[in-house]
C-alpha cells in the first residue's frame, strides 16, 4: 500500500484552477510617476499558487453626511476635510487608492461643480495614490461632472460611475481626452456589464483602460449575488470571454455595509456600532476580494488596515 | 466521480423504465431528472435493485462524502458537489461549532456548556444557536467519560471530541451512544483511532500541516471503512488556510482524487506565535472564519463565542448556502414596524426573504411606525415578481381587502416596481394606492413627508 501512496504523492503536490487567459493588466496612475497596477490574474484569488495580494481603496466622502452615523461620531470634524482627511489615512493606514465620493447638488450645481473640482484637484496633487473618482446623484448631471471633473486629476487615476443609465460617452471622452481609466458600474448582473463592457470598448476605450464595478450587496444585504456575480465574470474571463476579461472594482459594496441591520441597530448586549459596522466593512471587503475583487473600496481605516493584515499571510 | 457532468439521459438507461409512477413522478425520465437535482432518493425507486443501482449510486453520488456525527440532533457535513454556487448549489451549510477545553472542575465545563447551549444569535431573518460543540480533553477516563454525557444532557447538541492520551476501550460504550466527531487523528495516533472509529462507528477527523501526509491519513482511514473528516492545520494565516481548503476541494471535485473527497473541518483562530500590531486576535479570527465558510469548509470551529466572531459567519452562511433556485421566504401576511397610530399607512412588500429583511431594516433604521403587508409573490423580488406574474393588481387588491378590518387606513404605498398595478388595485380595493421611493432606504422619509407616521 505504501508504494501507491509513493507513487501518488508527486501528483499531490499542488491542485489549481489555472486558466489559459490573464485578466487584462490595468494600470493606474499616480502623482509622481507612481502606479498601481490592477489585473493579470489567471484564476480566482487562491485557486493558484500565483501570489495574491489584495489592492484596497480607503472611501473618501467630500461632504460628511455621506459617512455612517457611527464613523461620524468616531471621527467628527476630522471628516470635514476630504483632503486632510486623505493624507491622514495615507500615513496611517496606506490605502493603494483613494474612492472620491461626491454626490451632486442639483440646485446650484454649478457652483458645486467648482468648489468639487477645488477638492478633486487638490486631493490628486497631494496624494501619490491614484485617485478614482465616483459620482452619484442625478444621472443627466453625473457623466457631466465627471467630464468637467476629469480635467483636474491631471492625467491620472480613474473615472468611476459609467453606467447604462448615464451619458457614458461623455466619460469615455474624458478618460480619452485626459488619460484615466473608467470603471464600469452595474447593478448585479453580468449580462449589462458585459453590454456596457461592449459599449465603452465601442466608443473607444482601450482595453487596458476598463475596470469593472458589478457589486452592490454587502454582507447580510444580499452578499451571496455579488460572489456569484464575481465569480461569474472572472471565470468567463479567465475562459477567453473578451468582455469580461477586466479587472474588477468593488466600490460600493463594502461602504454599504453600515446599512445591515447588524451593523447599525442598537444593542447595549452587543458591541458598539461603530465596531460592528468596521468589522462589516472588513467581511465584505474580505468576501469580495476572495470572490474576485482587484481593487475593494472601504470607508472604515480600521477595517482597510484589518483586511490588509488578514491578507499578509 | 470526477468533474465531467452526468447527463439525465445516463441515468434515465439505468432506470427500469416502467413509467410505473410508484415513486410519484409520472415517468423514470422524470425521476431521472429528479436524482440529478438531489430532489428525489434512489430508494424512492421500489424496481431498482443489483448492478444497476450500484451504478446509479456512483452516478449521483457527490464528489464529496459526508460525514455524519451526533445522535438525536444528527448533524451532518459535506456531500458538495461544485466549487461555485452558481453552477451548482450547495448542500449542507457550514456547520458552525464552539471550543470549550475541559477543565479540571467540571462544574466550570458544564457551565460553559450551559451558556453555549442557551446561545442564541439572529441574523438577518433567523435566529441561530451554536450546532455543535468541539472539547479538547486530555484523557477519556471514567471521569471525563461522565462529563461527556453530561455535556450531552446539557447541550443536546453533536459532539467533536479531541483527546491529548490514548482512547481506551472503556470509551467505546460511551462514545457508540454519542457518535461524536474523533478529531486529532494525526500519523502518530491513526492506527489507534482508526480502531476505536470502528468499534464506536463514529467519524474520524485525519488532520496533518502537510496536504500529502492528510491524503495518506484520510485514505488509510477510508480503506478500513471509516467515516472521514479532513482537518488540515497549516501555518498561521488566512491565505495560508483559504488555498490549502481551496486546493484539497478542487482536488475532490475537479480531479476526483479520493482522498480528499470528504467533509473539512477548519480552525480559523491561529496558532501560537501568531502576533500582530494591528490586528485584535478575534477579527483575525473572524475574518478567517468567514474565509473558510466562502471556501469549502464544511464544518468551523471558534475559539469561544463572541459575537464579532460568529456573527458575520452566519450572516454569511444564510445567504451564500441557500438555494439560488429556491429563494428564501417569509410568511405572507401583515408585520407591525415601531408604532403605527391611526393614520399610519400600509406599506406592501413581497415575501422574498431578503426583499422583505431589507424594507423592514428601513423602515425600522429610519424609525418609522406604519404596517409592512407581505404579499405571496413565491419568494420573488418586486422585478422578478412582476416579470414572472407572480403578483397583479388584482391579487393585491384581494389581499388588501382582506386586512381592512386590521388597518386604520385605507392607504397603500406600493413599491416602485409595481407602479403599473396602481389602476387596477385602486379600482378593485378602493384603496388609496401611492407608488412609493425608488430605494427603500428612503421609505421613511417618504412616510414622514407623507405626514402620517406619528401615532
Amino acid at each position: 500500500m505504501e508504494d501507491i501512496y509513493e507513487y501518488l504523492r508527486p501528483k499531490l503536490k499542488v491542485f489549481e484552477q489555472v486558466f489559459e487567459h490573464p485578466i487584462v493588466e490595468v494600470r493606474l496612475k499616480a502623482k509622481g510617476g507612481g502606479e498601481l497596477s490592477l489585473g493579470g490574474a489567471r484564476s480566482l484569488p487562491l485557486f493558484s499558487t500565483q501570489p495574491f495580494m489584495p489592492a484596497l481603496a480607503l472611501c473618501v466622502a467630500e461632504t460628511v453626511d455621506r459617512y455612517p452615523e457611527p464613523i461620524v461620531r468616531e471621527f467628527g470634524d476630522q471628516l470635514k476635510d476630504p483632503i486632510k482627511w486623505a493624507l491622514k489615512q495615507m500615513d496611517e493606514v496606506h490605502p493603494d487608492a483613494i474612492s472620491l465620493r461626491l454626490d451632486v447638488k442639483e440646485g446650484g450645481w454649478e457652483e458645486w461643480v467648482t468648489q468639487a473640482g477645488r477638492v478633486v484637484e487638490q486631493v490628486s496633487e497631494s496624494c501619490d495614490i491614484p485617485l478614482i473618482l465616483d459620482v452619484d446623484g442625478n444621472s443627466n448631471l453625473v457623466s457631466q461632472v465627471i467630464h468637467r471633473l476629469s480635467v483636474k486629476m491631471n492625467g491620472r487615476g480613474a473615472l468611476a460611475s459609467a453606467s447604462l443609465t448615464n451619458n457614458y460617452r461623455l466619460i469615455v471622452k474624458a478618460a480619452l481626452q485626459n488619460g484615466h481609466a473608467v470603471v464600469a458600474e452595474t447593478d448585479c448582473d453580468p449580462t449589462t456589464q458585459r453590454t456596457l463592457n461592449s459599449k465603452l470598448l465601442e466608443a473607444g476605450l482601450p482595453e487596458d483602460s476598463l475596470l469593472m464595478d458589478p457589486t452592490t450587496a454587502s454582507l447580510g444585504l444580499g452578499v451571496e449575488y455579488s460572489i456569484s456575480i464575481l465569480e461569474q465574470l472572472r471565470l468567463d474571463g479567465l475562459k477567453g470571454d473578451e468582455l469580461t476579461r477586466f479587472p474588477i472594482a468593488a466600490l460600493r459594496a463594502a461602504p454599504a455595509s453600515w446599512k445591515a441591520r447588524e451593523a447599525w441597530m442598537e444593542d447595549p448586549q452587543l458591541p458598539p456600532s461603530r465596531v460592528r459596522g468596521a468589522l462589516w466593512e472588513a467581511h465584505t471587503a474580505t468576501i469580495l476580494t476572495l470572490a474576485g475583487s482587484d481593487l475593494t473600496a472601504i470607508m472604515h481605516p480600521k477595517a482597510l488596515e484589518a483586511v490588509r493584515e488578514a491578507f499578509k499571510r | 466521480m470526477s468533474g465531467e457532468k452526468t447527463s439525465p439521459i445516463t441515468v434515465y438507461r439505468l432506470l427500469p423504465g416502467r413509467n410505473c409512477g410508484e415513486c410519484n413522478v409520472p415517468t423514470c425520465m422524470a425521476f431521472a431528472l429528479k436524482l440529478m437535482e438531489d430532489a428525489a432518493e434512489l430508494d424512492e425507486c421500489p424496481h431498482l435493485t443489483g448492478k444497476n443501482k450500484d451504478e446509479l449510486l456512483k452516478l449521483i453520488s457527490p464528489p464529496v462524502r459526508k460525514a455524519c456525527f451526533g445522535r438525536g440532533r444528527i448533524l451532518c457535513i459535506g456531500g458538495e458537489k461544485s466549487l461555485h454556487r452558481h453552477i451548482h448549489r450547495f448542500y449542507h451549510p457550514t456547520a458552525l461549532g464552539v471550543e470549550v477545553e475541559v477543565e479540571n472542575h467540571h462544574d466550570e465545563t458544564l457551565s460553559q456548556i450551559r451558556r453555549i447551549g442557551d446561545f442564541k444569535l439572529t441574523v438577518g431573518w433567523e435566529t441561530y444557536g451554536v450546532d455543535f460543540i468541539y472539547l479538547k480533553c486530555s484523557k477519556l477516563d471514567e471521569r471525563t467519560l461522565k462529563l461527556l454525557r453530561q455535556v450531552d444532557e446539557y447541550a443536546g447538541k453533536p459532539l467533536m471530541i479531541s483527546c491529548a492520551s490514548p482512547i481506551g476501550d472503556e470509551a467505546l460504550d460511551t462514545l457508540a451512544e454519542l457518535k461524536p466527531v474523533l478529531c486529532g487523528a494525526h500519523g502518530g495516533v491513526l492506527e489507534q483511532y482508526i480502531e476505536v472509529s470502528r468499534g464506536a462507528e463514529c467519524p474520524i477527523a485525519v488532520s496533518s500541516r502537510s496536504v500529502s501526509e492528510l491524503y495518506r491519513l484520510s485514505e488509510k482511514a477510508s480503506s478500513k471503512g471509516c467515516q472521514v473528516v479532513l482537518n488540515p492545520t497549516p501555518r498561521n494565516g488566512l491565505k495560508s488556510l483559504v488555498s490549502t481548503l481551496i486546493q484539497i476541494r478542487i482536488a475532490a471535485i475537479e480531479h476526483g482524487v479520493s482522498g480528499f473527497q470528504h467533509p473539512i473541518l477548519a480552525f480559523p483562530a491561529q496558532h501560537e506565535g501568531f502576533s500582530s500590531s494591528i490586528l485584535d486576535p478575534v477579527w483575525m479570527e473572524s475574518l478567517t472564519g468567514a474565509a473558510c465558510v466562502l471556501r469549502y469548509a464544511d464544518a468551523v470551529v471558534l475559539s469561544w463565542m463572541d459575537w464579532l466572531a460568529m456573527a458575520p459567519l452566519y450572516a454569511l452562511r444564510q445567504g451564500y448556502y441557500s438555494n439560488p433556485r429556491e429563494p428564501a421566504k417569509v410568511t405572507p401576511g401583515l408585520y407591525v414596524v415601531g408604532k403605527p397610530g391611526s393614520h399610519s399607512p400600509v406599506v406592501l412588500t413581497t415575501n422574498y426573504a431578503l426583499t422583505y429583511y431589507l424594507v423592514f431594516s428601513d423602515l425600522q433604521a429610519g424609525k418609522a411606525s406604519c404596517y409592512l403587508l407581505v404579499v405571496d409573490s413565491q419568494g420573488m423580488s418586486v422585478e422578478n415578481a412582476v416579470a414572472g406574474g407572480m403578483v397583479d393588481g388584482e391579487s393585491i387588491a384581494k389581499l388588501l381587502k382582506e386586512v381592512e378590518g386590521k388597518v386604520s387606513e385605507r392607504m397603500v404605498v406600493l413599491p416602485r416596481g409595481f407602479s403599473k398595478m396602481k389602476g387596477e388595485v385602486e379600482e378593485g380595493s378602493g384603496w388609496r394606492v401611492l407608488i412609493g421611493p425608488e430605494d427603500s432606504a428612503e421609505l421613511p422619509t417618504y412616510l414622514r413627508k407623507l405626514g402620517v407616521t406619528e401615532a
